[in-house]
């Protein structure tokens, strides 16, 4: 993996989107009101493509999830600056969203096995296991089963992630879902 | 009587509680969806007393949803359950669960969660 400086991780994500059409965008720090602000930000871009309304279903689910998860999982230490990458974009006739916030190292292995446990699963058996999921939390425990994850899964063709090593020890954590 | 009267906002819905229906509406996705379904679970408690004492004969709950984040979804669960339990000691309550003609996802779901909570729930069209 190679190591490069936050403002280089942000280039070179940015840099791949560039023939893309750009729906949403923002680098920085996040928190539930921004996100909330961007929520409603893509959902008035997503009337303007005039995209059909089950595939605006989609990518707007998935949004939502992806940046819930990332205010929920971001690094909690009050010296670090929360930092994010939100970004949605149209190439063709897909959609791509992209995710991403600094993770502690030390979950790297945990978050890689639970993207590609989603990965290898068909639509039908991830509804499968969303159910499952849903009938087996407890509501009174802080974690939601992954849920969201799996709903990512299921609105898209295609979800990847990817770990960026960044020079002061940093991870940073990318997930990229296709509509 | 108003129980409860809650206006929607972008990430939270509108609830309205009365002593003849129990309605929730709109978007659900807010921060803390613990915290803010406290409020909910409170009168739930103030309307089983009611029917209890047979105060209410008659009682509809109804979920128009428009979009349920899947942290929201583990309290709406929790719900569903305690209307489960509601239901088997008054069977004159009926539920509803709304749904757009084109969202297929939001039927499924409703349809899950009468099947998992095992409450007795219409999931029909918006009209």
């Amino acid at each position: 993996m190679k190591i490069i400086s936050k403002r280089k991780l942000t280039l070179q994500v940015f840099e791949d989107l560039v023939n893309n059409e750009v729906l949403i965008n923002y680098y920085g720090s996040l928190n539930f009101e921004l996100a909330s602000y961007l929520i409603e930000n893509l959902k008035l871009s997503l009337k303007k493509t005039g995209v059909d309304e089950s595939v605006s279903r989609k990518i707007y689910s998935s949004f939502v999830e992806g940046i819930q998860n990332i205010i929920s999982h971001q690094i909690d230490d009050v010296e670090q600056v929360p930092y994010g990458i939100v970004n949605v974009s149209r190439k063709g006739d897909s959609f791509l969203i992209l995710l991403g916030n600094l993770i502690d190292p030390q979950k790297k292995s945990i978050l890689e096995s639970k993207v590609d446990a989603v990965k290898n699963l068909s639509e039908k058996e991830l509804r499968t296991e969303f159910k499952k999921r849903l009938k087996d939390v407890d509501p009174e425990k802080s974690n939601s089963a992954h849920l969201g994850l799996f709903q990512m899964a299921i609105n898209s063709n295609d979800i990847n992630c990817y770990f960026n090593e960044l020079e002061n020890g940093e991870l940073f954590f990318l997930v990229e879902v296709t509509i | 009587m108003n129980i409860l009267n809650i206006e929607g906002t972008i990430s939270t819905p509108a609830i309205s509680v009365d002593e003849i229906s129990f309605v929730l509406s709109g978007e659900t996705r807010p921060e803390n969806p613990k915290k803010f379904y406290e409020a909910v679970f409170s009168s739930l408690e103030q309307i089983h007393s009611k029917l209890t004492n047979e105060a209410i004969s008659n009682y509809k709950f109804l979920f128009d949803f428009e979009y349920i984040s899947t942290s929201s979804l583990v309290m709406i669960k929790k719900l569903l359950m305690e209307l489960s339990k509601l239901q088997k000691d008054h069977p004159f309550i009926s539920v509803e669960w709304r749904y757009y003609e084109m969202d297929e996802d939001m039927q499924m779901l409703g349809e899950e969660l009468a099947e998992i909570t095992g409450l007795n729930m219409d999931v029909l069209i918006r009209s």
